[in-house]
């Protein structure tokens, strides 16, 4: 399998990261990778979206050319909860 | 997998910035407060908006907020310009949970000077004070300094704000509501 190069930034986009994955690689790849490099909360549920199709990508979505493309953004968003 | 940081810390801008879109008598106003909090100021437009948002339902509602946080060193100005109300959630009136789509809501409206500075959300009738549960969502994506949380109880007319990941609570005296004849009001008033 080949890789892609793309960015991937927090929702806020107050971080970024350029990655190289392999294209067998799924969204939850992705997913667990920003919660891993950057510490975020592992108890939180999180969308991905590619922001430079608009599409959003499935933990489950391999990251195949009709998905992800070289230069991509991807966004890491978080569900938000409150409470009292 | 090959993952090469680029993270930066954004630079704020200088607090003079923003005082320079104010006229003078405001700009005086608002480095009159007696202390040194920061000071948040919010577009009437965008307090309206809010309040109308989150007036609409007795169980929680929230959002997003955009704007501008000036200061070299640490933020002294919070300027909130707009907010983004979340569309696609599940609440009652002691929980709410706001799906991801809230960031595409607010993603159109950022841009140079634009940034996401905080979320708001409602208590409707609890009264306006930070849950364990909120102060977890700020302190985990409202890391920055500037990060503003607002909470809003519509029924008991109450508003309070808290600011980075410590969540400290900002003055009521440093609330201010910013309209379109430049007059300020305390948001405690």
């Amino acid at each position: 399998m080949t890789d892609v190069k793309f960015i991937i930034r927090t929702a806020d986009q107050t971080r970024k990261a350029e990655v190289e994955m392999d294209r067998s690689s799924m969204g939850s790849d992705i997913v667990q990778a920003a919660v891993d490099n950057w510490a975020l909360p592992t108890d939180t549920d999180y969308s991905l979206v590619n922001i430079s199709t608009g599409k959003s990508l499935v933990p489950s979505q391999l990251l195949d050319e009709n998905f992800v493309k070289p230069g991509d953004i991807l966004e890491v968003q978080p569900v938000l909860v409150a409470g009292t | 997998m090959r993952w090469q940081d680029q993270s930066e810390v954004p630079a704020l801008p200088p607090t003079a910035a923003f005082l320079e879109t104010l006229s003078m008598p405001d700009a005086v106003r608002l480095g009159r407060l007696g202390n040194m909090a920061p000071r948040v100021v919010i577009s009437s437009a965008c307090f309206e908006a809010m309040i109308a948002h989150l007036a609409a339902s007795r169980d929680e509602l929230g959002g997003l907020l955009v704007g501008q946080a000036y200061g070299v060193d640490t933020p002294q100005v919070v300027a909130v310009r707009h907010c983004a109300a979340s569309t696609a959630f599940d609440s009652t009136g002691v929980s709410l949970r706001m799906e991801a789509d809230v960031w595409n809501i607010a993603r159109p409206l950022l841009g140079p000077g634009a940034a996401i500075v905080g979320w708001y959300h409602s208590h409707p009738d609890l009264g306006a004070f930070f849950s364990d549960t909120d102060r977890t969502t700020q302190r985990s994506f409202f890391r920055q300094a500037f990060s503003l949380g607002i909470v809003i109880d519509p029924i008991r007319r109450e508003m309070r704000a808290f600011i980075g990941p410590d969540c400290v609570e900002i003055p009521p005296s440093n609330m201010m509501i910013h309209g379109p004849s430049t007059f300020f009001q305390s948001a405690a008033e």
